[in-house]
């Protein structure tokens, strides 16, 4: 046993080397949590707010238990491109850390000789890599063949019921499952209301030592603003981003309105730059860099900015649409200010919210339906898959398909080999139960954002209610305890600009290259590079687009006028077109037949129905993936000639996987047009969260 | 949760990611378990194994020295344990990767693992075996099935009627799960809808990589398991100690047709029979090998029918073919079988 005052002073005698600080102190919890590890050899389940010091707690952990005779500690964080400086801190006290990860596969012989030779004190990898075959082939064996610490990081991840949810966090309960006591535990987290605290803690099994600090904060001043239109909330933003002191964040909810947000506020003058799961992950790491010395006014980004990003200073956090839950709301708000004694946290409201809202709660899960075809196939099978055989049996996009496997994988329904997927031996069954009622949770958290913004109460109070922190009164500076409001109402002209901006944000339609079966399409039967108008339903001209389709049957001439100001303006095919041809249906004949027409009337050319469809499809929107996408409508054009001469303008209503332009497109070139430009109203392609 | 006894059976015994380590044999295994079980009993006073009777979870998280001071093991015994149960962390994943591709590593203290093995195979019994599909099979006392590679067309035929007697007797057909006999066997019980427990000296994850054997898994009929590692190849002395599980996990086994004075079924069945493995019948008839007539002499029980083999079972609650004890279970094993389960 250790002497406890011995062990005591032995580690703040490590936080005094660690800090450089000879009169550190320890935290509240800090020294309690390093010796239920180090002399108890317990498992803790550590909650404690972002820059609390958890790091401090296991790198000392790490050394003492190292001094003990321990194994090497092995750290599973998804933020490990966040962790340098600790490393760095960690030196300090002879710790020595290594990373393995896929950019480093040439180390790994390296590293796995110095583990050998008891060299390295923390192995940090990130929970992606526990799944990775020679990974656990080659260097987990060694790394557990003594057992020492054993670290995870963002242990909230491990529940479903929080927004966070990583399947290969699931992975990591079993492993936890299968691990004797004696050796110890350390699980953090700054995230977690008691709901999600008490499902780790169920899944972690009762062993778990809770240890929890108070998410309490102050000088954080809360307002909410009901903003229906985004040309408004863009003049309301940029205005905003005038008078406001500091550097922030502007939380979007899609990808594209991270890149519209940041173009309009750079339009404006403000240095401003969009971050989201789409960005390279050395880009993500140089924004976080430039946010954080203040190199950039604000980074208009997704959730993807988000756990362990730690800027004390961040003088605020705006939301230009309201997240589905008050636990991601805090999460992202409470990044503002935590070392300013006054920061703003501004909400912002628009209509797109609940679609968008809605759209990632049914999202979420994946069907039983589709879960049970993909168990049923790979069952039926019996040898390993690959993705692409699957695509071409089940209705799933490639995307929802990897999510679905990693679900099945988690859940110990299938297993990967290779590259290729395989049932496992274990039974399975769908958990209905599971999905309901996670999938009301969700609904409930989507109404309490909504009490939020109408409430006339103190914001932060009800907040905090909502994460189980019922302490403390009215925090006396929110907009509803102060009376002032935010809210502006601008000139006509000053909206009129950004709607202007929002309607000039026409996409491109890249030429695919090949056939869904991997065959190369002839360069000079592809596609030149087209333009779509609008996306689906957007405050540009989407909303145009979807009435004109689903509400008066015929585009709008305003449409007409847009697409020929776009083709004439911004776009410029060259060569230029010399006549215009539409893709016909047999659903709606007239729809885009008359809108070519009349586009044409307007750029002066002759519209000629060239192409004809010889038998029904589906809707293109129903097919999920390449492969049922291109089975669906191949074969189900046909070209008439005579064909005019020289370039030509393809018109289309929607564009979804560009499939039916591509084949189209592909069989006027046979027919001896010339130059195929594609041009669709709106973009239809699913909504990308990340 | 595992328990951590059976954590700390896998980390003693097992032989997956053990290089450089000695895992312990059955026998020492439980020598082992004997030992602290009796040293933790007669300690009095209040020294920290006192109180109760110690499983194998209390070697977890023990110096050496204190395996040696509380336990009087020797040094090299202390010392073996300790390397492998510090390991627990690497175990502890290759367990989950185990668990994931649907293989159990079932321990004496978890439920299935089969009961009669302790009964008859005394300290030969295995700590652990892994084992994949309807492991309530592995308990359930079935009738094993044995015989030779190349079995002649005759032979085979007599396999087949055991397994069709077996399924509809509802009992599980047990065999070695390989080529010829066995194969034929299994099928057969398949085929009329029975269940199989197949005791494997091969590799089990190769095995598993058939998709004949997946969908007989996934049909939830089948039961295989080893005792030797997932990965392990095919030895004849694998195959030597693997056999005497058959004969243990069985009510009955059949030898359907034998080499004489060599060979695989041969050195099964003798073993069986000198030892008390477990009741052992030999097919007298067509299709029977040149050994069947020496294994009646040496105390086989004869069989010419199925209807002998129904007598047979019919009268095994009566003593002629309760297993023959030669082996004395130790103390710990006959607690454990009253507690599993």
């Amino acid at each position: 046993m250790d002497d406890l005052s011995g062990a005591d002073a032995e580690a703040l005698s490590l936080l005094c080397r660690l800090t450089g600080d000879e009169t550190a102190e320890f935290r509240p919890d800090q020294l309690e949590t390093i010796l239920r590890l180090v002399s108890d050899r317990q498992r803790v389940l550590l909650v404690q707010r972002t820059g609390w010091g958890k790091s401090a707690v296991y790198f000392i952990s790490t050394k003492m238990l190292r001094d003990r005779g321990s194994g090497p500690t092995l750290l599973v964080s998804p933020l490990l491109a966040l962790m340098r400086n600790q490393i760095e801190a960690a030196e300090r006290l002879g710790v020595c850390a290594e990373t393995i990860n896929s950019t480093n596969t040439d180390e790994w012989h390296d590293v796995r000789q110095r583990i050998e030779a008891d060299e390295v004190d923390v192995l940090l990898i990130s929970p992606e890599r526990l799944a990775n075959q020679d990974f656990r082939d080659e260097v987990l064996p060694v790394v557990g063949q003594r057992s020492g610490l054993m670290v995870i990081d963002e242990a909230h991840c491990i529940s479903d019921w929080g927004h966070d949810f990583r399947p290969d966090y699931r992975r990591l309960v079993r492993v936890l499952e299968l691990l004797p006591r004696g050796v110890p535990v350390l699980c953090c987290t700054a995230t977690a209301n008691d709901r999600v605290v008490d499902d780790v803690t169920t899944q972690l099994g009762a062993d778990f030592v809770p240890v929890r600090g108070p998410l309490a904060r102050s000088g954080l001043r809360l307002f909410a603003i009901d903003k229906p239109s985004q040309a408004e909330r863009l003049v309301w933003l940029a205005a905003m981003l005038e008078r406001l002191q500091g550097t922030g964040i502007v939380y979007c909810l899609t990808v594209a309105d991270t890149e519209r947000v940041a173009a309009w506020l750079r339009s404006r003058g403000i240095n401003a730059v969009a971050y989201s799961g789409d960005s390279d992950p050395e880009v993500r790491i140089a924004i976080e860099q430039q946010l954080l010395s203040n190199d950039v006014k604000v980074v208009v980004a997704t959730s993807a900015l988000g756990m362990g990003f730690d800027k004390p200073d961040l003088a605020f956090v705006i939301h230009y649409q309201s997240p589905g839950s008050p636990v991601t709301y805090y999460q992202q708000v409470g990044r503002a200010g935590r070392a300013l004694p006054q920061s703003w946290g501004i909400l912002l409201r628009g209509t797109e919210d609940a679609d968008i809202q809605d759209f990632f709660i049914e999202s979420a899960f994946p069907t039983a339906d589709s879960a049970e075809r993909v168990v049923e196939l790979l069952e039926r099978h019996a040898v390993p898959m690959t993705r692409r055989e699957m695509l071409t049996e089940v209705n799933l996009r490639p995307g929802q398909l990897d999510l679905l496997l990693k679900v099945l994988e988690v859940e110990g329904a299938v297993e990967r080999d290779r590259g290729r997927w395989l049932r496992t031996l274990s039974p399975w069954a769908f958990d209905h139960g599971r999905v309901d009622s996670v999938t009301a949770l969700r609904r409930t958290e989507q109404r309490q954002m909504r009490e939020y913004i109408e409430t006339a109460a103190c914001r932060m109070k009800l907040l905090r209610g909502y994460l189980d922190d019922s302490g403390g009164g009215p925090c006396g500076i929110c907009d509803n305890c102060t009376g002032e409001s935010l809210d502006r109402t601008f000139e006509p002209a000053d909206v009129q600009e950004a709607i202007t901006f929002l309607r000039s944000a026409a996409r491109r339609i890249g030429p695919r290259k090949q056939l869904s079966d991997g065959k190369r399409i002839k360069v000079e039967h592809r596609l030149e590079e087209g333009r779509v108008l609008a996306r689906w339903g957007d405050a540009g001209w989407g909303g145009a687009v979807r009435s004109g389709k689903l509400d008066q049957g015929r585009f709008d001439d305003e449409l007409v006028g847009a697409a020929c100001d776009l083709i004439r303006g911004l776009w410029r095919p060259d060569p230029e077109p010399e006549w215009v041809t539409f893709v016909p249906s047999l659903r709606r004949p007239e729809l885009v037949a008359d809108f070519a027409a009349r586009l044409a009337e307007r750029l002066g050319l002759v519209c000629e129905a060239a192409v004809v469809k010889v038998r029904e499809t589906e809707p293109q929107k129903t097919m999920q993936n390449n492969q049922m996408q291109y089975r669906n409508i191949r074969d189900a054009f046909e070209v008439r000639g005579p064909l005019p001469e020289g370039p030509v303008l393809l018109v289309d209503d929607m564009v979804d996987s560009r499939w039916t332009l591509t084949v189209v497109g592909s069989s006027l070139r046979q027919a001896g047009a010339g130059p195929v430009f594609p041009f669709a109203l709106a973009d239809t392609a699913g909504r990308s969260t990340g | 949760m595992k328990h951590d006894d059976s954590l700390a059976v896998i980390l003693l015994v097992s032989r997956v990611g053990a290089e450089g380590l000695r895992p312990l044999k059955a026998s020492e295994f439980w020598e082992l378990i004997e030992r602290i079980a009796t040293v933790s009993e007669q300690v009095t006073g209040d020294g920290p194994a006192s109180g109760s009777t110690a499983t194998p979870g209390a070697l977890l998280n023990r110096t050496e020295g204190r395996l040696i001071a509380e336990f009087g093991l020797s040094e090299d015994m202390a010392g073996r344990i300790a390397g492998l149960v510090g390991r627990a962390t690497a175990m502890a994943f290759e367990l989950e990767r185990l668990e994931q591709s649907g293989i159990r590593c079932l321990t004496v203290f978890e439920e299935h693992y089969p009961r009669q093995w302790l009964d008859r195979l005394g300290p030969k019994a295995p700590p652990l075996v892994h084992a994949v599909g309807s492991l309530e099979l592995l308990d359930t006392a079935g009738i094993g099935v044995v015989g030779s590679r190349d079995v002649s067309e005759a032979g085979a035929e007599i396999a087949r009627e055991v397994a069709r007697f077996t399924a509809k007797r509802d009992l599980p057909l047990v065999s070695g799960g390989a080529r010829g006999v066995d194969q034929l066997a299994m099928d057969a019980a398949l085929g009329a809808g029975g269940t199989v427990v197949g005791v494997m000296a091969e590799s089990l994850l190769r095995k598993l990589k058939h998709p004949d054997v997946r969908k007989a898994v996934h049909d939830g009929n089948t039961a295989l398991c080893t005792p030797y590692a997932p990965g392990a190849p095919f030895s004849a002395g694998n195959a030597m100690g693997r056999n005497k599980l058959i004969y243990a996990q069985a009510a009955l086994t059949v030898v359907v047709a034998s080499d004489a004075e060599s060979g695989g079924t041969w050195s099964g069945a003798t073993e069986a029979l000198n030892r008390g493995y477990g009741p052992v019948a030999v097919w007298r008839g067509p299709g029977e090998g040149p050994g069947n007539e020496l294994l009646e002499g040496m105390g086989a029980i004869t069989v010419s029918s199925i209807d002998d083999i129904e007598a047979v079972l019919d009268s095994s609650r009566s003593e002629s073919i309760q297993p023959r004890l030669t082996q004395t279970n130790t103390v710990t094993q006959q607690a454990l079988f009253s507690s599993v389960g």
